[in-house]
């Protein structure tokens, strides 16, 4: 089995997240409807005139009235209504009635200000002309309003899949770590239990072991980084109580290199142990373990191996982390700064796994 | 009684090693950390009793169990109550959850006594005719006894024979577990183990494992939990 991470996702960069708030954010709404209003006053201002004032003005004012209703009713009312509801159908039925009562509107108008026109310019633009022009600003206005609000809209579905997404994982993280094995706690203390009639000192021993053991998975654990030397004494914590429950059973943790201050994700190793336990557990011949640490310009190499019982393991309902768990664990918290590599030989059951720290 | 204990871990051996010394009716030959060597040596040694551990790596406890000879009997015992409850699906004396108390293990044995004397008394001639409407005879020894279905307060099953608890005598007579549930009315016994049916109306309490009437517990099976608790309790219990 080989194994290799990939790369996470790149984050969004400060740039792009400027641009972002400017368009979607609710502190630059003000401006945004500003640079609107002004960029529609400006056209019209810069328009050609089709009759002498005072009835251009009121024409032009009118249409920027109509115009800026259109632009509002669309993106306030009939997107949410509509189009976030997955109404379509009526979507575009409004949409059509507002083209249909915009034309007659400015109809309308025309031909209340038809006295105060330009009559020689006036008579030379047809009905269906004036409509088509108004379909085509119609349309316009109404697209730029729907794609600006369908824009905000996705970007806030996008940032909230993202944040669902880190919490997940978060969760997940922390179920992944709290798991506590109940069958090898139970036996633990029935362990201690004879030992208190046989050998106190073992007893009190094995207990404060236990104590250690519990207090640094349930507490210690759940900070983000631990110390490698307060894992590795959590291994051995471990490694010593299953040699209490078992007969002829022997274990090494050899550590080279600079251990100290060197900080690490809890629990990452103890799943392999776990397992090397698990599958080593043989009641008829010796067993062992044997752990390296090894830390070298920048890299923590970690090697278990463990002899292969003949026998079937216990099964998964022990508990414990499992090798899936793991892994999984590693393409979160290591992504594409890991190496591991499990060899599954015939007598021997090999882990090694490489960190960049 | 011939005992051996198999546990895979030592000092779970150890615990029930000082237990067996202190239970005068109890003889121990040998210890065992696993089943394979167990399984041989039961073959050529005439054993009572076996202290099984449910939890071992290579064969499970329960699954050895079924290799064990008709004749030995076998007290679970098990670090973890959820396996305890498994005891029950094959035919055990009794189940032990450690730490043992010293009460609770006198007790076990106790039973496997009892049960060891029933098994080598030869059989009881004792048979149920009559069966009525609310009560039924048993005949032992020429004599007639009449027992109320009410009075029962529940019947436990071991291999070949019943037996029946009342608030004053235990009757035993040959027969299966299976025949005597099926001649009881149902809605007042309810089969809650493999080798136990009891009387719902008798119940002083319970828990999810549980059903103790009077001095008695009585473990309830996986198998047969979701059976009870959806007849006889989800019905019975006052929603607020």
């Amino acid at each position: 089995m080989l194994q290799q991470m990939k790369a996470p996702r790149g984050s969004i960069s400060f740039t792009n997240d400027f641009v972002l708030q400017l368009i979607t954010g609710p502190k630059f709404r003000i401006y945004r409807h500003l640079i609107l209003i002004v960029f529609l006053v400006g056209n019209f201002l810069n328009s050609k005139d089709i009759s002498g004032t005072p009835a251009n003005v009121i024409f032009k004012v009118a249409a920027f009235g109509i115009l800026m209703m259109l632009f509002y009713f669309n993106m306030y009312w009939l997107i949410p209504k509509f189009i976030f509801k997955g109404h379509y159908f009526f979507y575009f039925a409004w949409v059509m009635i507002l083209l249909v009562a915009t034309i007659l509107l400015f109809t309308l108008m025309r031909s209340y200000l038809k006295p105060y026109f330009n009559v020689r310019i006036h008579e030379k633009i047809s009905l269906l002309s004036v409509a088509l022009r108004l379909s085509f600003m119609f349309f316009i206005f109404m697209a730029a309003s729907a794609a600006l609000k369908l824009f905000q809209y996705a970007v806030l579905v996008n940032q909230r899949v993202n944040e669902l997404q880190t919490a997940t994982i978060h969760s997940e993280l922390e179920q992944l770590k709290n798991q506590i094995n109940p069958h090898f706690l139970f036996n633990m203390l029935n362990n201690a239990n004879v030992l208190t009639q046989t050998d106190p000192q073992k007893a009190s021993q094995v207990l404060m072991k236990l104590s250690d053991l519990l207090r640094y998975q349930l507490y210690d654990s759940a900070r983000s980084k631990v110390l490698l030397t307060s894992d590795i004494h959590f291994l051995e914590d471990f490694l010593i109580l299953e040699k209490v429950r078992r007969d002829n059973f022997e274990f090494h943790i050899v550590t080279e290199g600079e251990a100290s201050g060197v900080q690490i994700s809890p629990l990452l190793f103890i799943t392999f142990v776990e397992n090397a336990v698990k599958h080593s557990v043989d009641t008829e011949n010796p067993s062992y373990i044997h752990i390296l640490f090894k830390i070298e310009g920048g890299e923590l190499f970690f090697n278990c191996t463990n002899s292969k019982s003949r026998m079937r393991a216990i099964k998964r309902r022990e508990g414990g982390l499992g090798l899936a768990n793991v892994t999984r664990r590693l393409k979160l918290l290591y992504p594409d700064k890991h190496f591991l590599y499990i060899k599954n030989g015939d007598e021997l059951f090999s882990v090694d796994l490489k960190l960049e720290i | 009684m011939n005992c051996i204990i198999v546990d895979d871990e030592p000092l779970a051996r150890e615990a029930i090693q000082l237990l067996v010394a202190e239970s005068p009716g109890l003889r121990l030959l040998q210890t065992f950390a696993g089943a394979n060597v167990a399984s041989r040596f039961l073959n050529e040694t005439p054993v009572d009793l076996v202290f099984l551990d449910i939890q071992m790596p290579g064969i499970n406890g329960i699954e050895f169990s079924k290799t064990i000879p008709e004749k030995t009997l076998v007290i679970f015992t098990t670090a973890y109550a959820e396996y305890a409850l498994d005891g029950f699906e094959v035919e055990a004396v009794d189940y032990l959850i450690k730490p043992v108390q010293r009460e609770r293990f006198k007790r076990a044995v106790n039973k496997a006594i009892a049960y060891q004397d029933l098994l080598t008394g030869g059989k009881p001639t004792n048979l149920i005719e009559n069966v009525a409407d609310d009560y039924f005879f048993v005949k032992a020894d020429r004599k007639y006894i009449k027992i109320y279905f009410k009075d029962i307060l529940f019947i436990e099953g071991l291999k070949d024979y019943v037996v029946m608890q009342t608030e004053q005598q235990r009757i035993i007579t040959a027969m299966n577990i299976k025949t005597i549930f099926e001649q009881l009315p149902q809605d007042i016994f309810v089969r809650i183990a493999k080798s136990y049916i009891i009387n719902v109306k008798q119940i002083s309490s319970f828990d999810n494992n549980m059903v103790f009437i009077g001095k008695f517990e009585i473990p309830i099976g996986s198998a047969y939990r979701a059976f009870f608790f959806e007849q006889f309790v989800t019905k019975r219990t006052l929603s607020r």
